[in-house]
């Protein structure tokens, strides 16, 4: 068989199997808030004013553990539910950063070598590109990819199997977008020359989006991507490596079709331009300015 | 199709995922594209799909658009292709990288002694210096890549492995050249067991090690193929 195959096979699998399990865990809770979350309740504990709902979003992940395949559909959940749309899209974007699991795997990671600073930077990043970025993206969100689940379930069933039929309803209208990710993040790996990155990182105004880019083809999961991000510091400028980590947990290739399935194509073009300027632009001022 | 025949099918294709999952994991096969440390999730994944599956036959909320045809490429993938690792065709386009996944620090290899350094530890000892430890005993385990872009002398071969963090999809490789004077009776992804002492050149300036084998020895590959620092 084709060597090239092979490897696109083994690499897509990979992706899949690695990711579905966070799609699970966040279907899960995406159904638990549509069931168990009163919306008049979350309209009364989430601020109104768009900042302050995008701060409360960027910062509720701090209470639920889930990468970027788990934290879309929660995010959409979240918004299906009456939150306020930046709410929702602030969650989206930091959760996978902002959360217990990747705040201790990076301080495991960096703290021994660079010191506190590299995971403050990280998080304060993180949040900050995350609540402008929310702040600022439409209120009315399109979702092509919404099943309908007024009729999932009746009164009278059991609430754990409501709760399954409806994080059922919720993973098959996620995992396509995954499979579609997956497969396109795979394809790129194996047809793109591995080194290109490393030409462009020699370069102090390339080497910021030479790594955000590599962090959009690598597409990988946000828990272990500070090992990554550890590695590349060896031969790429710190604040290219923060812009790497800052970066892919927001945007990758396989989150790209998950947003668009959860919040519609306007708002991911938005969201994407908004997170790649944000990112770049503050990556580029704190390594022209010595601060990492 | 009718509705009840693509929920009948839908809830059968959950299974299967299922299935595969569970088997993978459980024959060890999961080890080929994930780190071990997810096994258990995937476990409690393919449970909840296996629920899902029984759940969604008798659901009557409607099936998101091609969700089931989207569903049916892993399934296929992974039904019609037999469990492989990475290779060395994969290591050729990373060659530029090689050795880059070690990271900046240096953390302790396990041991000092150097016959028990993987092909990861001896990665780790090129990144500050190499040059002291030239005639010390190496064994490494690894599989054989021949190709013409490393340039090589015909004498050589490297032994290659992948460092896994996550999934497949951030494996990087690290590898040694072997000195050996029948280099090329090894075809490329055949795994192998080197002996041999560590000798260094720096003709270019720059240290590079190579390790001068008294044995090649062909071995299976093992069930665990990737290291995990």
């Amino acid at each position: 068989m084709n060597a090239t195959i092979e490897q696109f096979v083994v690499i897509f699998l990979g992706i899949f199997y690695e990711a579905v399990p966070f799609l699970t865990i966040g279907a899960l809770v995406s159904a638990g808030i549509h069931l168990f979350v009163d919306p008049v309740w979350l309209m009364a504990k989430i601020p109104r004013n768009r900042t302050l709902a995008a701060l409360a979003g960027g910062l509720i992940g701090l209470f639920f553990p889930v990468c970027e395949c788990g934290s879309v559909p929660a995010a959409r959940s979240f918004i299906n539910r009456g939150a306020p749309a930046p709410f929702g899209y602030a969650f989206a974007l930091a959760a996978p950063v902002i959360n217990p699991i990747v705040l201790i795997s990076t301080s495991v990671a960096f703290v021994g070598v660079t010191g506190w600073g590299f995971v403050w930077w990280r998080i304060g990043l993180t949040l900050l590109v995350a609540v402008i970025t929310a702040r600022f993206l439409p209120l009315q969100v399109s979702q092509p990819g919404v099943a309908d689940h007024a009729h999932t379930h009746t009164d009278d069933e059991l609430p754990v199997l409501a709760w399954l039929r409806h994080a059922s309803t919720d993973w098959l209208d996620m995992v396509r977008f995954l499979v579609f990710g997956a497969a396109l993040a795979a394809a790129v790996q194996v047809f793109v020359p591995n080194g290109w990155y490393v030409a462009l990182t020699d370069n102090p105004w390339l080497a910021v989006p030479a790594m955000m880019a590599l962090a959009v083809i690598m597409a990988i999961c946000s828990t272990v991507d500070a090992f990554v991000g550890l590695a590349l510091l060896r031969t790429i400028a710190p604040n290219a490596v923060l812009a790497f980590l800052v970066f892919g947990p927001m945007i990758d290739l396989k989150s790209i079709p998950m947003f668009i399935g959860a919040f519609g194509t306007r708002v991911t073009v938005r969201m994407i331009a908004l997170t790649t300027i944000l990112t770049a632009t503050a990556c580029l001022i704190i390594g022209a300015l010595g601060w990492v | 199709m009718g509705i009840m025949s693509r929920r009948i099918f839908l809830s059968v294709v959950l299974c299967t995922l299922a299935g595969i999952l569970s088997y993978r994991t459980a024959m060890g096969q999961m080890a080929l594209y994930i780190h071990p440390r997810y096994e258990l999730l995937v476990y409690g994944c393919a449970l909840v799909v296996f629920l899902f599956g029984a759940v969604s036959w008798s659901s009557n909320a409607p099936l998101p658009r091609l969700s089931t045809i989207f569903l049916c490429i892993p399934v296929c993938i992974a039904v019609a292709f037999a469990p492989k690792p990475l290779g060395s065709a994969a290591l050729v386009s990373q060659l530029g990288s090689l050795n880059a996944v070690v990271p900046a620090t240096q953390p302790q290899a396990r041991t000092t002694d150097t016959q028990q350094w993987n092909l990861y530890e001896w990665a780790l000892a090129s990144t500050v210096d190499i040059t002291p430890y030239a005639g010390s005993t190496a064994v490494v385990e690894g599989f054989v890549v021949q190709n013409d872009e490393l340039g090589l002398p015909d004498d050589q071969f490297m032994v290659a492995r992948y460092v896994l963090k996550c999934c497949t999809a951030d494996a990087g490789g690290v590898g040694m050249r072997i000195a050996w004077g029948n280099a090329r009776q090894f075809r490329s992804d055949q795994w192998v067991r080197v002996s041999g002492t560590l000798a260094v050149e720096s003709s270019t300036g720059v240290p590079r090690p190579l390790i001068v084998a008294s044995s090649v020895v062909p071995i299976e590959q093992p069930g665990r193929p990737y290291l995990i620092p």
